[in-house]
C-alpha cells in the first residue's frame, strides 16, 4: 500500500487510504498546518543520527528533516498528543529512525517521495482482514432454520440462513460478534474468535409473550393484549388432511365451537360458533370472517396459504368491526414472501376416506320379509295380499340363485372407500425490496357416497415491495375454481346443505333386500320392487348410472392492493382496496326413466324427479376500501398508539336462471338443445352498502398498565333515517402484575408472567333474513310480483301484492359483552389462559310475533334478548429436552375446555315447535316432548297406567310419563328436556418431535349434548327401509325387551310409536381422535445428494377413533332432524413435504 | 416531508368526501314501493290477480280431495293437513296441518282484499269508472266471503278483520260466529248486487253475480243447521230461492268428467266458480298427488257407497258383482275412483309409484293428456269450487226440508242422476227417505270435492258416521268438540290473552 501511494502534491488520493487522507485533507486546508519547507532539490545524506531523551516529537522530527532533507508534514494539533521521544541512533537509515521515533506514538507516518507525512495510528490503516464464517442454524429439535438473520454486531452487515439453515458471513476481525435472531426464538450472540465454522442451536422463545398477534386493522404484542384473542398458526391448522379450512379450526381454540355437519365434499356445512349462539334471529350466529382484512369466504382459501388465524372473541377485540362483529371475528392472514433465495415447496397427500360409521341393516331377504310381515300385522294390516307369502320367504331363504333371489345390501352399493388427493406448490422468496409468495393448489376429493365429489384449483400471489424506506405496497390475489358434483336434486332449504346427498342416501335405505338394482335378466333395466305391496323410494343406482347430476361451479377472485407510508417514526398510513368477485353457477339435469318389477320384468312405473335442465348463474361483486392513520409514540415509559380510519363497502348480488323441460337428446344438456315449449327464466339483483369510521387508542405505562379503547361508527343501507348509523364502543384494560417493581423485587423465578385483563364493549349484527333470504330493504313497504293468475285460462296476469309488513324503525341488533381474563406463564414453559364472559344480545332482529289475522308476513323488528355466559380455559406446556438420552426431544401438550350457558332472557310469547320450545329462562330451542319411561311389559301394566291419547296401547309399546299427573297422557304431558347445547367442549393436543420423527395428535369432544333423530335408520320400514339390526331384538311376548319396542311399519305405523318423544332423543356426546400425524424427515445429508433440501414423509389420519353412546350414524352432525345425513369421513392419508 | 403529509391529508379528506353518504340510500330492483304503486287501473288489475291467486293454496283448491281425508271418504297416507290426526281424534291446538293452514291462508287472502279495498278507496284516477269500481269491490268481497266462510264453518268464532292491520292493532279478539256470518252475507249481497249478471263461464273467469249467489246458498245452507243439525226454515227458503234462480241460468255439463278435465272446463255451462291454473308457469300438482302418490285414497266404504246401475245399493242389488266390483256400478264410480292403476284406455295407463294403501286412488281430477304423472307433470286443471250439480242438490235438500219430497225435488235429483244414466228415484219417498237419498247422492256426486266435511258438520252426524268407520289402517275417533276446531295455539300465544281459545280446547 505504501508503494502505491502517490504524491500528495499531485492531489491524488490513493483509494485504499482515502478515508485517512480525507481527514488529512481537512487538516490541510481547515486546520492549522505547519510545513517544514525545504528546497526539494537539496540533497542530503540519508543517514540519521539522533540522541534524544524525553524530547518532543516535533523537535525530533525537525532534526530528521535537517539531516535527511525530507520535508515533514504534520497536523500540529494532532501532535499535541505526542509522547516524549527517547532515541539513540547512529547512522541509522531514515526508516529506522522514524520507526524508533514513532514506536510508541499514537501516530504513524508515510513517506511520499521526499515528504514524511505524520498520520494517525495505523490501526485503521491496517488492511481489512476478511474472515469467512459458515455454519448451520438449527432449532433444539435439530431441524434447520431457514430465514434466521445473522448480523455483525455494531454494523449493518447481515445475512440470512437459506432453506437448510446454512449461512456464510464475512467479518473483518476476530473480535466481531455475530447476532443470530429469528422470530419466536431467543437471540444468540457469538464472538468469532478463531472459528470459521459456527453451528448454532437457537432456543425457542419459551414465553409466547413476544408473539405478535393479528388484531383488527393491525397487530399487537401478545403481552400487551387486553382482549380475548385466540390465535392459531397455519402449521397447526394444516395438520389435518381435510379440505375445508373452517373445519380445521375444530378443537384448536377455547370458546370457538366448530361443527362439521357433513362429510360431503365441498358442502361440509361447517358452523363456527364463538361463545355460543348469541341470537335467535334469523341473522344467525356466524362470525365475521376476514381474509387479509377483507370479508370473504373461508372455504375459498387454500389452507396451505394460511399463515395464521386470529379469533377475536370479546367485544374489546371485535368492536372495531362494529355492526357485523356480534358473533366474533375470525381474521385469516395469508403467507407473505421472505427475502432470500427462492424456495420451492411441494406439499401433497393422498388419502382414503370411508364413513366413520354406517348403519347395520337387515340385509337377509328372508329375515326382512318376516320382520316386514310382523310389522305390517302389528300395524293392523290384515290383508294377506299385503304380506309376503310364506312360500316366497322360503324361496329366498333356501335359494341358491342369488341373482334371482338376492340379499341386496343397498348401502354397500352407494357407499365406498374414496380417494382424495391434495397437491400444493409454493414459491417464496425475494430481495430485500420485494418479496413474493406464490402458490398453486389442487384438490380432488371423491365422496364416500357415490355421485358426490369436489375438485378445486387455487392460486395465490402475494407480493410486497418497498419503494423506499418510507413506502411499501403490495397485492394479495386469490383465484379459485371449484367444481362440486352432486346428484340432481332440490336443495331442501337455503340454510341447509343441498338435500340431494341425503335424498340419495335415504333412497338407498328405502329398498328391500329382495331385489337388486337391475333386473335379473341381464338387460340392465332398472328395478322397482320385487312385490307390488313393497314400499320403496326411487332406485338410487338408476339415478347414479344415468348421471342425473347437479354440477356446481364456484369461482372466486379476491384481489387486494395496499400501500403503507411511514411518514415519520411515529406516523404511518395504511390503505387497502379490495374487490371480491364470486360466481356460482349450477346446472341440474334430470330425465324420466322407466323402472320394472324385479319378479315379472313388467314396467312398474316411470321415475320422475322433475324433468329438464335448470341452469343458474349467481354473482356477487363486493368492493371494500379502507384507510387508516396510525400514530405511535413512546416517552418515559408511556407508550401511546392511536389509530383512526375509514371504510366503505358495497356489495351487489345478482342471479339469472333458465329452465327448459323437454330434451329430445339426453346427451345434449344445454338449454338451447331443449324444446322451447316449456321454459322459464328468472333473475334479480340487490345490493347493500356500509360506510364506517373507526378508531383505536392504546396506552400503556412500561408494559405494566394497559388500556385500550375502540370505537366504530357504521352507516348501513339496510336501515333508514336516524337508525342508519350505529356506534359501537369498547374499553379494555390489563395489568401485568409481573411487571410491577415490587413483584420483580420478590424475584419469583418461577413466575414469568401474570396478567389480568378486563373488557367491556358493544357489537352489532345487521344481518336481516326474511323468509330464509337476506333482506336488504327491510324498512321499506314493498310489493312483490306474486300471485299470478289466469282468469281466462289462456293468459297469465301478473299479480302484485304486499306480502310483508315493513318496519321503518328497524335498526341493529346489539350485543354487549364483558370479559375478564387471566394469562399466566410459570416455569417458563407452562401457559394458562382463562376467560369468563357475559354476553347479552338485545334488540334482536327477529320476526315479530305477528298474529295470522294480519295476513302479511311478520316484519323483522328489534325485540328480545339472549344471554350467553361461560368460561374458557386453555393450558399448554412445551419443552425441549437438552441433555440425556432424549436430548433434542421437543414436545408440546395442551388442552382447551369451555363451557357456555345459553338463555333466552326476553323472548316474548312462548313458541312451541315440533319438538322444541322457546321460552324465557331456557336455552334457545330447548327440547320439548313426551318423556318415555320405558316399554309396557304386560297388559296389566297398560291397564294400570294412564290412558295414552286415544291409542290402543299394547304391551311392547312406549310408555309415556304422565308429567302433569292428570291421569292421562296427552300433549300437555310434553316436558322440557335439557341437552340442546353441550355442557362442555374440550380438546387435547400433543405434539412431539425427536431425531427427525414427529408426532402429533388431537382429540376433541363435546359432552352433555343430545340430538333428536328420527326417520330412516331410526324407525323401521320408513318407505320400506330395512330395519337396523337392533330391531332383531324388538319386543315380542316371547322376548320382551326393555329397550326396543314392538315392531311397527314405517309411515303407516300408529302414532303411539312415532310421537315426538325422548325415545328419539339420543346422547350425542363424543370424544374422538380427530387427528393423528406421524412424520419423518429424512436427514438432509441424504436428500441433499438428490438436490432436495428437506424431505418429510408423513401419515395423517382423521376421525380415526370415536367414543360415543350415539346410535346410528356419527354423533357429529348437522343437528337434530333426520338420522340419515351424509356421513363423516374417516381418512387415512399419506403425504410428502419437499423443499428444493 | 411536510408537503407529503399535506398532500396525503388532502387525499384522505377527498376520499371521505368522495364517498358521499348517498351510497347508503339503496332501493330494491325487483320490488315496488307501495307508495309508488296504484297509479293506474292496470295496477289494480295486477293486485286483483293476486287476490284471486290467494285461493290457489292447497286447502282451497287442489287439496280439496285431502279435505275428504277428514271424513269417511278417504285415507291420507301422508297425513296431509293432519287428516290422520283429526280422524283419530288426536286433534288439539298444536296439531297444525290444515288447522293452521286454513286459518293462516284465509287471513292472508283477507289481507289482500282489505289492502285492495283500501287502495281502491283512496284512488282518484278517472280511468276506473264507478261501475268498474263496484265490480272490483264485488269481486274481492266475494273472495273475502269465501275465505270467511272457511273460518266460520270450521272454527266458528274468529277475529273479524275488514281493514288492513299493522303492528299496533294486530292483536284482535274473536267475534261471535253470527257476526262473521253477517259479514259474509253482506259481502255476498254486495257481489250479487254489483257483479256481472253474465254466467260465470261467459264472464272471463271473474266472479259473477251468480257465483256469489251459489256461494251464498252454500253458506246459508250450512248456517241453517246451526249447532243442532235441525235446519232453520227461513234460511232454507233463501237457499231454495237462490238455487232456483241459478238452476234457471246454468246447465249441467253433458259429461260428468268434463267438469274436471282441463280441455272441457273452458266454457263449461255447469261451472259457477273455479280457481284457475295455467301451465307451464302456474300449475297445480293434481296429477302427481292423486295419480302418482295416491295422496288421498278412497276407502272401501266410499267405494261401496256407489249404487249399482239399477239404483239399488251395492250388495243388495242383483247386479252386484263381487268378483269385479266396478261392474254394473253407478258410472261415477269409475269416473271418481281407480284401482291398481290409472287407466284411461290403451296408451293412457299410469302405474302410481306409491303404494295404494286402500287399494284405490282418485281418478276424478286427473287429466289423461298429462301422462305420465310425476314431478314434471304440469297440471293446469282448474279447481271447481261451485257448480250446478251442487246447487241442484242444495235445492233438493232445502226444498225437501221445507216442503217435503215434492215433484221439484224429484226432478232435480232425476236430472242430476240422468246425466250419468242413473235411474230416477221411485215415487213415494217420505221426507226422511228423500233426505237420506239426497245426502247419499251428495256424497257420491261431490266425492272428494271437499264438501263432505262441511256436510258432516252441518248435519251434525260426524260423530255417528265417523265413529262407525271400520278401517284396518286407522282407528277413527270423533268427539263432539271437533265440530269446532281449536284455534291454532300459536295464535292464542301471540295475541297475549286477547284471542281466547275455543272453550273445548282450553
Amino acid at each position: 500500500m505504501y508503494k502505491n501511494s502517490t504524491a500528495l502534491k499531485r492531489g491524488q488520493i490513493p483509494r485504499a487510504v482515502s478515508k485517512i487522507f480525507l481527514i488529512m485533507k481537512l487538516s490541510f486546508f481547515l486546520c492549522l498546518v505547519s510545513i517544514l519547507q525545504v528546497s526539494a532539490s537539496t540533497t542530503f545524506a540519508q543517514r540519521i543520527s539522533l540522541s534524544k531523551s524525553n524530547a518532543s516529537l516535533v523537535e525530533t522530527l525537525k532534526d530528521i528533516h535537517r539531516q535527511s532533507g525530507y520535508s515533514v508534514l504534520y497536523n500540529s494539533k494532532m501532535l499535541k498528543r505526542a509522547l516524549p521521544v527517547s532515541v539513540d541512533l547512529k547512522d541509522a537509515g531514515l526508516d529506522e529512525a522514524l520507526r524508533e521515533c514513532f514506536r510508541d506514538q499514537p501516530f504513524s507516518y508515510v513517506i511520499n517521495n521526499t515528504t514524511i507525512v505524520v498520520t494517525p495510528k495505523p490501526v485503521e490503516r491496517k488492511p481489512a482482514q476478511v474472515i469467512t464464517i459458515t455454519g448451520t442454524v438449527k432449532d433444539q429439535k435439530g431441524a434447520p432454520l431457514p430465514g434466521v438473520t445473522i448480523k455483525v454486531k455494531g454494523t449493518n452487515t447481515g445475512v440470512q440462513t437459506n432453506i437448510d439453515g446454512n449461512y456464510t458471513v464475512t467479518v473483518n476481525d476476530n473480535n466481531a460478534v455475530l447476532v443470530y435472531s429469528f422470530i419466536g426464538f431467543v437471540n444468540q450472540e457469538v464472538t468469532v474468535g478463531n472459528q470459521t465454522k459456527i453451528d448454532i442451536v437457537l432456543k425457542e422463545q419459551t414465553s409466547a409473550l413476544n408473539e405478535i398477534v393479528v388484531v383488527g386493522y393491525g397487530t399487537q404484542k401478545k403481552a400487551k393484549l387486553t382482549g380475548a384473542v385466540s390465535s392459531v398458526s397455519g402449521e397447526t391448522l394444516n395438520k389435518r388432511p381435510i379440505v375445508n379450512p373452517a373445519s380445521m379450526l375444530e378443537g384448536l381454540a377455547p370458546g370457538v365451537q366448530v361443527n362439521t355437519g357433513s362429510g360431503e365434499p365441498g358442502n361440509e356445512a361447517v358452523s363456527i360458533r364463538i361463545r355460543g349462539n348469541s341470537t335467535f334471529s334469523d341473522a344467525g350466529s356466524d362470525p365475521l370472517v376476514l381474509i387479509d382484512g377483507v370479508p370473504g369466504s373461508f372455504s375459498d382459501v387454500n389452507p396451505t396459504d394460511i399463515d395464521n388465524i386470529s379469533i377475536l372473541k370479546d367485544a374489546a377485540s371485535a368492536s372495531i368491526y362494529g355492526s357485523r362483529a356480534a358473533n366474533g371475528v375470525v381474521l385469516v392472514t395469508t403467507k407473505q414472501g421472505k427475502a432470500g433465495q427462492m424456495s420451492v415447496t411441494y406439499d401433497g397427500n393422498l388419502g382414503y376416506s370411508s364413513p366413520t360409521k354406517m348403519f347395520k341393516l337387515v340385509t337377509n331377504s328372508a329375515q326382512y320379509m318376516e320382520m316386514f310381515n310382523q310389522a305390517r300385522i302389528n300395524s293392523g294390516t290384515t290383508d294377506a295380499n299385503s304380506l309376503y307369502p310364506q312360500d316366497q320367504i322360503e324361496l329366498y331363504r333356501n335359494a341358491t340363485d342369488r341373482v334371482r333371489y338376492p340379499n341386496t345390501d343397498w348401502l354397500s352399493l352407494i357407499f365406498r372407500t374414496a380417494p382424495t388427493q391434495n397437491h400444493n406448490l409454493t414459491f417464496t422468496g425475494g430481495s430485500e425490496k420485494t418479496t413474493y409468495n406464490v402458490s398453486l393448489g389442487y384438490i380432488n376429493q371423491d365422496g364416500i357416497e357415490r355421485g358426490f365429489d369436489y375438485k378445486r384449483y387455487n392460486a395465490r400471489i402475494n407480493l410486497t415491495s418497498k419503494i423506499n424506506d418510507h413506502i411499501k405496497f403490495g397485492t394479495n390475489v386469490l383465484l379459485k375454481s371449484g367444481t362440486r358434483g352432486a346428484v340432481a336434486g332440490n336443495p331442501s332449504s337455503p340454510t341447509q346443505w343441498d338435500g340431494s346427498s341425503m335424498d340419495l342416501f335415504l333412497s338407498a335405505m328405502s329398498q328391500a333386500p329382495t331385489y337388486g338394482p337391475y333386473l335379473a335378466d341381464g338387460s340392465g333395466r332398472y328395478t322397482f320392487k320385487a312385490y307390488d305391496f313393497e314400499y320403496n323410494n326411487k332406485n338410487p343406482i338408476a339415478v347414479l348410472d344415468q348421471n342425473f347430476r347437479r354440477i356446481t361451479n364456484d369461482y372466486a377472485v379476491n384481489a387486494q392492493g395496499w400501500f403503507e407510508v411511514q411518514f415519520t417514526k411515529d406516523i404511518s398510513w395504511y390503505t387497502k382496496g379490495a374487490v371480491n368477485f364470486n360466481m356460482d353457477k349450477y346446472k341440474d339435469f334430470k330425465a324420466t326413466l322407466d323402472e320394472y318389477n324385479f319378479q315379472t320384468n313388467q314396467l312398474a312405473t316411470s321415475l320422475d324427479l322433475g324433468k329438464g335442465l335448470t341452469e343458474q348463474d349467481e354473482q356477487t361483486v363486493y368492493t371494500n376500501l379502507f384507510s387508516y392513520l396510525n400514530y405511535a409514540h413512546n416517552f418515559q415509559g408511556h407508550n401511546i398508539k392511536a389509530q383512526f380510519g375509514y371504510s366503505i363497502e358495497q356489495s351487489k348480488y345478482q342471479y339469472l336462471q333458465g329452465y327448459r323441460k323437454n330434451f329430445p337428446d339426453l346427451d345434449l344438456q344445454e338449454l338451447n338443445a331443449g324444446g322451447s315449449d316449456i321454459q322459464n327464466a328468472g333473475g334479480t339483483s340487490n345490493q347493500w352498502a356500509l360506510m364506517s369510521y373507526f378508531g383505536r387508542l392504546n396506552y400503556d405505562y412500561k408494559g405494566r398498565y394497559l388500556l385500550e379503547g375502540n370505537i366504530r361508527d357504521d352507516g348501513s343501507s339496510k336501515f333508514a333515517g336516524k337508525n342508519k348509523w350505529g356506534v359501537f364502543p369498547s374499553f379494555s384494560a390489563g395489568w401485568r402484575v409481573t411487571e410491577e417493581p415490587f413483584i420483580k423485587a420478590m424475584n419469583l423465578t418461577w413466575l414469568d408472567n401474570f396478567k389480568l385483563r378486563g373488557s367491556w364493549g358493544q357489537l352489532g349484527n345487521q344481518n336481516i333474513v326474511i323468509n330464509g333470504y337476506g333482506a336488504n330493504y327491510p324498512y321499506q313497504a314493498l310489493l312483490n310480483f306474486t300471485g299470478n293468475y289466469s282468469f281466462d285460462n289462456s293468459t297469465l296476469v301478473t299479480g302484485v301484492a304486499q306480502q310483508n309488513l315493513n318496519n321503518p324503525a328497524i335498526k341493529w341488533e346489539t350485543t354487549t359483552m364483558t370479559d375478564i381474563g387471566l394469562d399466566v406463564t410459570v416455569f417458563k414453559n407452562f401457559n394458562l389462559t382463562a376467560d369468563w364472559y357475559n354476553k347479552t344480545t338485545s334488540d334482536i332482529l327477529r320476526q315479530a310475533q305477528v298474529t295470522a289475522a294480519v295476513g302479511l308476513s311478520a316484519p323483522t323488528i328489534n325485540d328480545g334478548s339472549v344471554n350467553n355466559r361461560g368460561i374458557e380455559l386453555g393450558i399448554s406446556y412445551n419443552n425441549v429436552i437438552t441433555d440425556g438420552a432424549l436430548r433434542g426431544l421437543a414436545f408440546n401438550v395442551g388442552a382447551n375446555v369451555d363451557h357456555n350457558t345459553n338463555k333466552l332472557v326476553k323472548f316474548g310469547q312462548t313458541e312451541i315447535g315440533d319438538y322444541t320450545i322457546n321460552q324465557n329462562g331456557l336455552p334457545w330451542k330447548s327440547f320439548y316432548m313426551l318423556q318415555v319411561v320405558g316399554i309396557f311389559q304386560s297388559a296389566a301394566e297398560v291397564a294400570n297406567s294412564p290412558k295414552q291419547f286415544s291409542d290402543s296401547t299394547l304391551p311392547g309399546d312406549l310408555k309415556y310419563k304422565d308429567v302433569n299427573g292428570d291421569g292421562k297422557i296427552d300433549q300437555n304431558d310434553r316436558t322440557i328436556i335439557g341437552g340442546v347445547y353441550p355442557k362442555l367442549n374440550y380438546s387435547f393436543n400433543l405434539s412431539a418431535s425427536f431425531k427427525g420423527f414427529d408426532l402429533s395428535a388431537m382429540m376433541q369432544g363435546v359432552y352433555g349434548v343430545k340430538s333428536y333423530v328420527s326417520g330412516w335408520g331410526t324407525i323401521p320400514f320408513v318407505q320400506g327401509a330395512s330395519p337396523t339390526t337392533d330391531w332383531l331384538n324388538a319386543w315380542t311376548p316371547e322376548h320382551p325387551s326393555t329397550t326396543m319396542p314392538r315392531l311397527y311399519f314405517g309411515q303407516s305405523a300408529p302414532d303411539k310409536i312415532g310421537r315426538r318423544s325422548s325415545y328419539f332423543l339420543q346422547d350425542a356426546s363424543y370424544l374422538r381422535l380427530k387427528n393423528l400425524v406421524f412424520g419423518y424427515t429424512i436427514p438432509a445429508q441424504l436428500t441433499k445428494k438428490i438436490g432436495i433440501n428437506r424431505l418429510r414423509v408423513y401419515f395423517a389420519g382423521d376421525n380415526l377413533l370415536t367414543i360415543t353412546k350415539f346410535k346410528g350414524l356419527d354423533p357429529e352432525r348437522y343437528g337434530s332432524g333426520d338420522q340419515v345425513q351424509y356421513p363423516q369421513n374417516k381418512i387415512y392419508s399419506f403425504g410428502l413435504n419437499v423443499s428444493f | 416531508m411536510k408537503n407529503r403529509i399535506i398532500i396525503t391529508i388532502i387525499l384522505i379528506t377527498s376520499l371521505f368526501l368522495g364517498a358521499c353518504k348517498k351510497a347508503l340510500d339503496l332501493n330494491p330492483n325487483d320490488q315496488i314501493a307501495t307508495s309508488t304503486f296504484y297509479k293506474t287501473k292496470a295496477d289494480f288489475d295486477a293486485a286483483l290477480a293476486a287476490v284471486y291467486a290467494s285461493l290457489q293454496s292447497e286447502e282451497f283448491s287442489y287439496g280439496m280431495g285431502f279435505r275428504d281425508g277428514f271424513t269417511d271418504n278417504g285415507y291420507n297416507q301422508f297425513n296431509s293437513g293432519a287428516a290422520k290426526d283429526f280422524v283419530q281424534g288426536n286433534f288439539n291446538p298444536t296439531t297444525q296441518g290444515y288447522e293452521t293452514a286454513i286459518y293462516n291462508d284465509s287471513y292472508t287472502g283477507i289481507a289482500r282484499v282489505n289492502l285492495f279495498l283500501q287502495n281502491l278507496g283512496s284512488y282518484k284516477g278517472a280511468d276506473i269508472s264507478d261501475s268498474q269500481r263496484k265490480v272490483y269491490e264485488g269481486e274481492v268481497r266475494f273472495i273475502r266471503a269465501f275465505l270467511y266462510f272457511q273460518l266460520y264453518s270450521i272454527y266458528g268464532d274468529v277475529p273479524l278483520v275488514v281493514q288492513p292491520l299493522d303492528l299496533s292493532n294486530q292483536k284482535q279478539p274473536k267475534v261471535p260466529a253470527a257476526q262473521v256470518l253477517t259479514q259474509i252475507t253482506a259481502d255476498l249481497d254486495y257481489g250479487i248486487a254489483n257483479l256481472s249478471t253474465n254466467t260465470y263461464y261467459t264472464n272471463g273467469g271473474h266472479a259473477a253475480a251468480s257465483s256469489a249467489k251459489a256461494l251464498k246458498a252454500r253458506v246459508l245452507l250450512f248456517a241453517a243447521y246451526g249447532s243442532t243439525g235441525t235446519p232453520d226454515a227461513t234460511m232454507l227458503t233463501q237457499v231454495r230461492d237462490l238455487c232456483l234462480d241459478l238452476m234457471g241460468q246454468y246447465k249441467l255439463s253433458t259429461n260428468f268428467e268434463d267438469i274436471f278435465r282441463d280441455a272441457t272446463q273452458k266454457n263449461n255451462t255447469e261451472i259457477m266458480f273455479s280457481v284457475n291454473f295455467l301451465a307451464p308457469n302456474n300449475t297445480a300438482p293434481w296429477d302427481m298427488y292423486y295419480g302418482d302418490w295416491d295422496a288421498c285414497a278412497p276407502m272401501q266404504n266410499m267405494v261401496d257407497a256407489y249404487e249399482c246401475t239399477d239404483g239399488q245399493p251395492y250388495g243388495t242389488s242383483p247386479l252386484t258383482d263381487t268378483k269385479n266390483q266396478f261392474n254394473n256400478r253407478d258410472p261415477r264410480l269409475r269416473k271418481t275412483v281407480y284401482a291398481d292403476s290409472v287407466d284411461f284406455g290403451p296408451g293412457k295407463v299410469h302405474h302410481p309409484s306409491n303404494l295404494r294403501p286402500t287399494g284405490y286412488g282418485i281418478i276424478k281430477f286427473l287429466e289423461p293428456n298429462n301422462m305420465p304423472y310425476g314431478f314434471s307433470t304440469l297440471s293446469q286443471q282448474d279447481a271447481v269450487i261451485l257448480r250446478l250439480g251442487e246447487v241442484m242438490l242444495m235445492y233438493a235438500e232445502a226444498q225437501n226440508e221445507i216442503a217435503g219430497p215434492d215433484a221439484t225435488v224429484y226432478k232435480a235429483m232425476a236430472d242430476l242422476r240422468a246425466r250419468v244414466n242413473m235411474p230416477a228415484y221411485p215415487a213415494g219417498y217420505t221426507k226422511d227417505q228423500m233426505r237420506q237419498r239426497i245426502r247419499h247422492e251428495r256424497r257420491v256426486e261431490l266425492a272428494f270435492e271437499g264438501l263432505r266435511h262441511y256436510d258432516l258438520l252441518r248435519w251434525h252426524i260426524a260423530g255417528p258416521v265417523l265413529n262407525a268407520v271400520v278401517s284396518s289402517l286407522i282407528n277413527y275417533h270423533f268427539e263432539d268438540k271437533f265440530y269446532h276446531w281449536p284455534l291454532p295455539q300459536t295464535e292464542i300465544d301471540k295475541s297475549g290473552g286477547i284471542l281466547i281459545q275455543n272453550p273445548d280446547y282450553k
